[in-house]
This record gives structure tokens, C-alpha cells and sequence, in this order.
């Protein structure tokens, strides 16, 4: 099914969106739970609306990224009529070249790369957080690089 | 009235506002001296059901901005626009429309409410501000 650029960007800021919205509704339950927490049905507890409010970011950035690794794939199949790379490095590295998205943007998109990967195989290991916004940010500016429609 | 009646009007009712709102920041921003574009998507809803809007596309120098529909049912409001900067999709604003008429929420500026958001009447002077701001900023 053909693409389209701007749809494609809109839907990874959609994902951000979607993170503000479960943000707002977990806080906002979490007040009320603590006042009341017969509120709650087993086997929920306290303390997992907690986990969940404080893994919520990471969640959805594994998300974000996972739709954006989409795009690309799926940009890849359709354009160049052959498997996409394996391993998402050589993906964007790849679609980067042909694509002539600068150094910078290719290294932005590699850095939201590492840390999605660290969230999923370290997630307790010390990291430098990237922000859901700044990660929509950059994954952004390397899909704008593709062509309108594929 | 049905509720494919009710969701019909909020929707026809929605589509003229946006329309209102769409073409009097595409002259202000003409008038500013900036490049515009109008497109078309199709916004997902399941209360009113899908439907085709129109977003701007607005552009000086390095500058893009996108205004682009968000919903015609959000809390406190009926109906709201952002205003964003592209390719990054960065937020710079957000219009809603309440009591009757569209509000510029601008956060990160003077005069703001609790929320740290500054909230203006959609004027050509509010609009001029913001797009100088981008431009001030981006240099």
C-alpha cells in the first residue's frame, strides 16, 4: 500500500500524544487511589500504578521507536524492492546514505536507537535519559528526509 | 436529535470553525511574508467518526510551522489546533476554541496562567508575535 511522508510523521507524533493522554489519566487516578484505595480491584495494588506511571516514558519511547523502525522498513521494502538490513543500525545507516540525511540526524536517530536498546535488554543500567519529545524530535527530522510518497 | 444526527452537527459545526481559524492565519501569515500551503488528512475519531481537515503549512526561510487540527471534542473546549515546528513536530502553540471563540495558548511566555501558559485572543498582533518569535529564535 503506498505511503505517505507527512501521514507517517503524523503517526509518531500521534504516539506522543497518546503518552501525554495515559500521563495525565495515570496521574490523576494514582491521586485518587491513594486517597481511596478501595478504589482499586485485585489484583492491581498501589504499588503497581506506581510502576506503571514511573515506567510509562520508557514504554511508550520503545513504542515511538518501534513505529519509526516501521517506517523505515517498510520504506525500504517498497523503494528498493529487497530485504531491509537485519540489524536496525545498518537499516538507517543505509536509508541515511540514499537518502542523504546529514551525519548529525543519522547520529540523533542512532542515539534514540541505543537507548531504546538499553530500556529493553538493560533496563536498570545507568543511562543519559533521552525525553519522549526529544526522541519524537529527532526521529522526525530523519523521516522528513524520505521522499513524499512511496 | 440521533447520535449520528448530534455527531453529524458537532462535526459540520467544527469544519466551519477550523476553516474560519485556517484562513485567517493563512493571511496573517501571508501578510507577514511568509510561504503557505494548505493540505488535507484524514483526522481518526471515534466519537464523530474520521474525517478530512485541513492543515497549513507555513514557511520563512528555515522556518516551518504546521497548523494542524487535533480534535473537535477536548476538555473545556470545542475544538483545538496546534501549532507546531517541522520537521521536529516541536510544540510552539495550541488554538482552542471556547466561549464562542478561538484561544491562543502559548507556553513559555510572559503573562502566563498557572498552567505557565499565556493565553490570548487569536488576533493578527498574537499571531504576528508568535511567528517573529520562531524567526528570532531559529536565528
Amino acid at each position: 500500500m503506498p505511503r505517505d511522508r507527512d501521514s507517517c510523521i503524523r503517526q509518531v507524533k500521534i504516539i506522543e500524544r497518546e503518552f501525554a493522554a495515559a500521563r495525565t489519566a495515570i496521574e490523576f487516578f494514582l491521586r485518587n487511589i491513594r486517597r481511596d484505595p478501595t478504589l482499586l480491584k485485585n489484583p492491581v495494588e498501589v504499588k503497581d500504578v506506581d510502576d506503571a506511571e514511573d515506567r510509562l516514558e520508557r514504554t511508550y519511547l520503545i513504542r515511538l521507536f518501534a513505529e519509526f523502525e516501521m517506517i523505515v522498513r517498510g520504506y525500504f521494502r517498497a523503494t528498493y524492492r529487497r530485504r531491509p538490513p537485519a540489524r536496525t543500525r545498518d537499516l538507517l545507516d543505509s536509508v541515511g546514505a540514499r537518502r542523504g540525511v546529514t551525519a548529525e540526524l543519522v547520529g540523533d536517530a542512532h542515539r534514540v536507537r541505543e537507548y531504546r536498546n538499553q530500556l529493553i535488554h538493560e533496563p536498570d543500567a545507568d543511562m543519559q535519559a533521552i525525553s519522549i519529545a526529544e526522541s519524537r524530535s529527532r526521529l522526525c527530522k530523519f523521516l522528513s528526509y524520505l521522499p513524499i510518497r512511496w | 436529535m440521533s447520535e449520528n444526527g448530534s455527531a453529524e452537527k458537532i462535526k459540520a459545526e467544527w469544519l466551519t470553525r477550523l476553516r474560519e481559524l485556517m484562513d485567517k492565519v493563512r493571511q496573517w501569515a501571508e501578510d507577514s511574508g511568509w510561504a503557505t500551503r494548505e493540505i488535507e488528512f484524514t483526522l481518526k475519531d471515534r466519537r464523530i467518526g474520521d474525517h478530512r481537515v485541513p492543515a497549513l503549512l507555513m514557511q520563512e526561510s528555515a522556518v516551518k510551522l504546521m497548523l494542524e487540527p487535533v480534535g473537535a471534542l477536548t476538555p473545556g473546549a470545542s475544538g483545538m489546533v496546534d501549532l507546531y515546528q517541522m520537521p521536529a513536530y516541536d510544540d510552539v502553540a495550541s488554538f482552542y476554541y471556547s466561549d464562542g471563540q478561538w484561544k491562543l495558548h502559548w507556553p513559555g511566555h510572559s503573562a502566563p496562567n498557572e498552567d505557565g501558559v499565556e493565553v490570548l485572543p487569536v488576533t493578527k498582533d498574537a499571531f504576528s508575535r508568535v511567528l517573529t518569535e520562531m524567526l528570532a529564535h531559529a536565528a
